[in-house]
């Protein structure tokens, strides 16, 4: 778990890279994102449509 | 994680060469969220018979509804992270082909129109990854920009995110994002009390949202000592079980042991919900098993605390009744820190009881009888509501106890008739809000950023107008061009502005700074187009909102015999 965590992380650093040279991050990049998102979430799932 | 094909929707009225289009919502946050979002699908399906529905949600707080989904949706989908982890073993490589195995499965579907109805990231990069011909609600592009293309979903995520100022409940937001016809006939109506059996949910999310132990055991207690032929079940979950036990071993209703039954931990949603159908009462704080009772169409009184929006997530059916405190800090943000919960102390529970009590007596509901029955300080401290639909299909609260509107009431109610006109194009007819000498001040300084919020939008049409002139100019000059684009920002930092000093105009700059970071346009000239359109509607906006206010302001004066000032001049 805490090799996926530091994979992931990452994996994540590279795309704000990508992002903050001003270039397109690859589609299937989203999927690394979905994932982080749902870890970040998954204890603290938010009520409403409150902003997480 | 698992998709069903359900057959118990087949529809025979659509001719058999026809193919159904696949509308599949997305709902990744809690169980009450997603009743809310099955209670908008149930009426695209009464309404709509050449469709297909899926649903999308987290498998912990969608798969307790599935005996419910699988009335709505053809199609269901559970995303649960333990199972995608615990597939992926600790490896990133292998969880990542778990993840995909999950959109490869949901991606099987030739979904027409996905609609995002939660406002996270994990559900914007979810309806990012899965294939469809439309998309609704939050996504993400390539380049992780978050986009918002239609408008009622700009218009939660500007306002409803946004502002204390929504005047709508989320179901009838996802009636609009859906653009289903509301309910005008047949509405959902509570029936009528005709036995004593009370079911009561003393818990909710959050400590904020509920009352203390002790306030409930008051309630129990003198509903069973005033209505000996009633009997009341608690109901909750394992996590409530040490709360329910504070109310069971309690010394005042040790007498009553008997007529109180505790399902806390014991019953499922599904036993839940027809323990609520045997029922005929449903007390207890805004949470998903008073969206349950209206399924029901049970009696409902809610108790709304903490950050919860009555208009917002109130059981959605007529007739129910809702008490809110009158704290100047209710509703509250979840980021809000408090220590007090004074709304808590603002609803006392003679007042919570004085309505229980006219429920179970079969009185009615009035002004006079709440003052009847309560001293005047706990009925000044508190709003009561009864929930009804407007003519044009709207859920609504109306206030038992008139002439109590704070300034946020008055606007949103204002907001209201200006939303559905400009998103909708449709008239709602509402009563004039009821000012006092405070509320009245309020409204004029609102006026006033109105008039600075107009003003900007004008000068946003007239630099996007200078930019598509110089574009069109035989020579344009860039360097022009770029000098207006810095005025359009400056602008746009105004509104801000303006926002901060003017907090009641914050729902209108709210939604078209949004409008404006989601422009249509490919080209510099599409996009400058589109700017001058958001800021022409801005300014549109501004106007309506002016004259509405200023018809209430006008009855206030007639009312109270005010002259006019110089502080009503209008557009």
């Amino acid at each position: 778990m805490k090799d996926l965590v530091s994979e992931l992380k990452n994996e994540i650093d590279h795309i704000k890279k990508i992002a903050k040279e001003g270039q397109d991050v690859p589609f299937e990049k989203l999927n690394y994102l979905l994932l982080a998102s749902l870890m970040e979430e998954e204890e603290n799932v938010s009520e409403k449509v409150r902003p997480e | 994680m698992s998709a069903k094909k359900l057959d118990q929707n087949e529809n025979t009225e659509t001719p058999p060469n026809a193919v159904k289009k696949t509308i599949c919502l997305v709902q990744l946050t809690r169980i009450g969220d997603v009743i809310q979002v099955l209670q908008a699908a149930n009426r695209l399906k009464e309404t709509r018979d050449d469709i297909e529905l899926a649903f999308i949600g987290r498998e912990r707080f969608s798969k307790p509804l599935e005996f419910l989904l699988k009335q709505v949706f053809d199609y269901i989908y559970y995303i649960n992270l333990p199972t995608i982890l615990n597939k992926g073993q600790g490896s990133l490589d292998t969880t990542m082909l778990a993840l995909n195995d999950f959109l490869e499965d949901v991606n099987q579907l030739k979904i027409s129109a996905l609609i995002n109805y939660s406002y996270s990231r994990s559900s914007g990069y979810l309806c990012s990854l899965i294939h469809a011909d439309h998309r609704l609600g939050v996504h993400f592009d390539n380049n992780s920009n978050l986009l918002i293309n239609d408008n009622w979903s700009q218009y939660v995520y500007s306002n409803v995110l946004g502002t204390e100022l929504n005047p709508f409940s989320l179901v009838d937001l996802y009636f609009k994002t859906l653009g289903v016809k509301p309910y005008i006939e047949e509405i959902p109506i509570v029936r009528p009390v005709e036995n004593k059996n009370i079911v009561i949910h003393p818990f909710a999310s959050s400590p904020r949202k509920r009352w203390k132990e002790n306030k409930w055991i008051e309630i129990i207690y003198k509903i069973l000592k005033e209505h000996p032929d009633s009997n009341v079940s608690i109901v909750g979950s394992k996590e409530d079980i040490g709360p329910t036990n504070i109310i069971l071993n309690s010394a005042v209703l040790s007498q009553f042991r008997n007529r109180i039954m505790s399902h806390v931990g014991l019953k499922n949603i599904e036993e839940v919900y027809h323990l609520l159908g045997k029922s005929d009462l449903f007390i207890g704080h805004d949470s998903m098993v008073g969206h349950l009772a209206s399924l029901q169409s049970i009696q409902t009184l809610t108790i709304s605390l903490g950050t919860v929006r009555p208009i917002e997530t109130s059981p959605y059916l007529a007739g129910g009744y809702v008490l809110s405190p009158r704290t100047n800090c209710f509703p509250c943000k979840p980021s809000d820190s408090c220590q007090i919960f004074q709304c808590h102390l603002d609803i006392t529970h003679q007042l919570a009881f004085s309505v229980i009590n006219l429920l179970l007596n079969k009185q009615e509901i009035t002004e006079e009888n709440i003052y009847r029955d309560n001293i005047s300080m706990h009925v000044s401290s508190a709003n009561l509501y009864r929930s009804d639909f407007s003519k044009e299909g709207l859920f609504r609260l109306n206030p038992i106890i008139e002439n109590r509107a704070g300034i946020n009431e008055i606007l949103a109610k204002i907001y209201r008739v200006n939303w559905s006109f400009i998103i909708n194009d449709s008239d709602e007819t509402i009563k004039q809000p009821e000012l006092n000498k405070q509320t009245h001040a309020e409204l004029l300084q609102t006026l006033q950023g109105l008039t600075s919020l107009y003003e900007l939008a004008e000068f946003g049409k007239k630099y996007s107008k200078y930019i598509l002139e110089e574009i069109s100019s035989t020579t344009p000059d860039i360097l022009k061009i770029k000098d207006y684009s810095a005025k359009i920002d400056e602008i746009d930092a105004l509104k801000d502005i303006v926002k901060k000093s003017h907090p009641g105009t914050a729902p209108i700059i709210n939604y078209y700074k949004m409008k404006k970071g989601n422009l249509a346009g490919n080209n510099l000239v599409q996009l400058t187009e589109s700017s001058y359109l958001v800021y022409h509607e801005c300014a549109q906006c501004c106007s309506i909102v002016y004259e509405l206010i200023e018809q209430t302001i006008a009855e206030y004066k007639l009312k109270n015999n005010i002259t006019l000032t110089q502080n009503d001049q209008s557009l």
